[in-house]
């Protein structure tokens, strides 16, 4: 399958998530929108499955690696510093609903980095970085 | 991380290579290379301009491919 045939079905998906997406949040009916999300996913998967092209290579691997880091510094940094401004600010006025969403994203920033230093912990190790 | 990023890029100033050279005496396209060696022509595209760094498989099986050492196409200066 070429290349161009390959984008533009991945574009032809896209559009089709996107308008079933819409129509679902228009219409109230969130199974619609997860069947969309499914439907779409499996075909891309499918096409890709049977397409001979490489779309995955090392280098799509490292990028892929690197924007994943990056997402996960943002996210955590953006998620802990917002929870300490909430409780702050919930704790200061006395709002609680402030405080405990606060609370939630602390503990979300916290599952991260734990999440982040096991999944680090067992790279290292599927790589060789076996001190034994 | 911005050390490691410098630290890349220094990496990569200090990578060359011969691959366009060389496929234009064997008459290829990227996109014939890339299939040849198993990646995106986005990657071969990459490394012409010296903007990524090959892993050592795929170094040795780009100088494989044209049946010449790896020192040959690959140098570091």
């Amino acid at each position: 399958m070429k290349n161009e045939r390959l984008k533009a079905i991945k574009i032809i998906v896209g559009s089709f998530i996107s308008v079933t997406m819409v129509l679902a949040i228009i219409s109230q009916q969130i199974y619609l929108g997860f069947a969309s999300v499914l439907i779409g996913v499996l075909f891309w998967r499918l096409v890709q499955k049977r397409s001979k092209n490489i779309v995955v290579d090392e280098r799509v691997m490292i990028v892929a690696g690197k924007a994943s880091r990056l997402t996960f510094v943002i996210s955590t940094v953006l998620s802990a510093l917002l929870s300490v401004f909430l409780i702050a600010s919930g704790s200061g006025s006395g709002q609680i609903d402030l405080e405990a969403v606060g609370t939630i994203l602390s503990f979300v920033a916290m599952f991260n980095l734990g999440l982040y230093a096991m999944s680090y912990k067992y790279v290292e190790k599927k790589y060789g970085a076996d001190e034994k | 991380m911005p050390c490691l990023i410098n630290m890349l890029k220094k990496n990569m100033e200090r990578m060359k290579n011969k691959i366009k050279i060389q496929r234009a005496v064997h008459n290829l396209t990227q996109e014939e290379l890339a299939e040849a060696v198993g990646v995106t022509r986005q990657t071969i595209i990459a490394i012409e301009r010296n903007k990524y760094v090959p892993s050592l498989l795929l170094a040795y099986k780009i100088a494989r491919y044209f049946n010449l050492p790896m020192e040959e196409i690959f140098s570091f200066k």
